[in-house]
């Protein structure tokens, strides 16, 4: 592979669709696997942690919030009528990471994004998802329809582009 | 995550090892605060040194564990784990609320020399 190896055919471009049930152990597994979509991206590894973090938040979040059936049963209740749909893309040398639900929705979600917002009953719960997953990407869309669930788009670029 | 509990007088230290995280925060919760009151510790000191990973709901975790001790006029000491996950605490804000440590040892030291001078 010579110096211009990626040019031709976009060969960085690359995708990747999960599908699983909402419930907490399956966050591990998002994150996880996006990491490993991540790495073929020039990441640094500071930058590989904020993506697990962003993504934890986007799939907890679905955990926590989109299926209260699942909520009441801790978010482990096992998993039937709950789904989270996690679709990964490499393109122009960013990262685009969409995680999606069918659950309830986001009444409002300009309040949700403000830092220390929560529906939660959970005093320990700090409210802080929407605030991390901005924090830690470059850029954060949320789209939610009442009744018919929240996708949650992350795009993420290396801050030094281009391999050494 | 893995938890390991050793009382001295009136301190306690937890060792943290793994993700600390949606998964895990309801076990951290109510282990820590087991033995918090099984032992009467006044003070925490958390070794998150082998912490994997945190995210919002571990950090919540810790900073509920630090609101409980502040009502009965207790500390939280933190041993602060290396690399990426470090940089997340404090983003968080971990260092505002508690003291940090490079080691256990430090820890350890930093509160003996303060109960000498105390």
């Amino acid at each position: 592979m010579g110096p211009e190896g990626s040019a031709a055919g976009g060969p960085d471009d690359n995708t990747m669709e999960l599908r699983l049930p909402a419930r907490q152990g399956n966050v591990g597994v998002v994150r996880v696997a996006v990491a490993a979509f991540a790495s073929a991206l020039p990441f640094t590894l500071p930058e590989l942690e904020e993506l697990r973090v962003a993504v934890s938040e986007a799939a907890g979040n679905v955990v926590l919030h989109a299926y209260p059936d699942l909520d009441a049963a801790g978010g482990d209740g096992g998993g039937d009528g709950g789904e989270m749909v996690v679709r990964a893309r490499s393109t122009g040398g960013a990262l685009v990471v969409e995680v999606s639900d069918t659950g309830r929705g986001i009444a409002d979600v300009a309040a949700a994004r403000q830092p220390e917002f929560t529906t939660s009953r959970d005093p320990e719960h700090l409210g802080l998802g929407f605030t991390f997953m901005e924090r830690f990407t470059d850029a954060l869309e949320v789209e939610s329809a009442p009744g018919r669930g929240t996708r949650v788009r992350m795009t993420k670029r290396p801050r030094a582009t281009g391999t050494p | 995550m893995e938890l390991e509990c050793e009382a001295r007088g009136a301190r306690l230290i937890v060792r943290v090892t793994g993700d600390l995280d949606l998964s895990s925060a309801a076990a951290f919760r109510s282990r820590v605060d087991g033995w918090l009151a099984e032992s009467r510790s006044r003070d925490l000191l958390l070794n998150l040194r082998h912490v994997s990973f945190i995210d919002s709901v571990g950090l919540g975790a810790i900073l509920g564990r630090l609101r409980g001790l502040q009502r009965t006029g207790g500390q939280l000491a933190i041993v602060e784990p290396e690399g990426p996950v470090r940089a997340i605490l404090r983003i968080g804000g971990i260092d505002k609320v508690a003291t940090l440590f490079p080691s256990e040892r430090a820890a350890v030291a930093a509160w003996e020399a303060n109960e000498r001078g105390a």
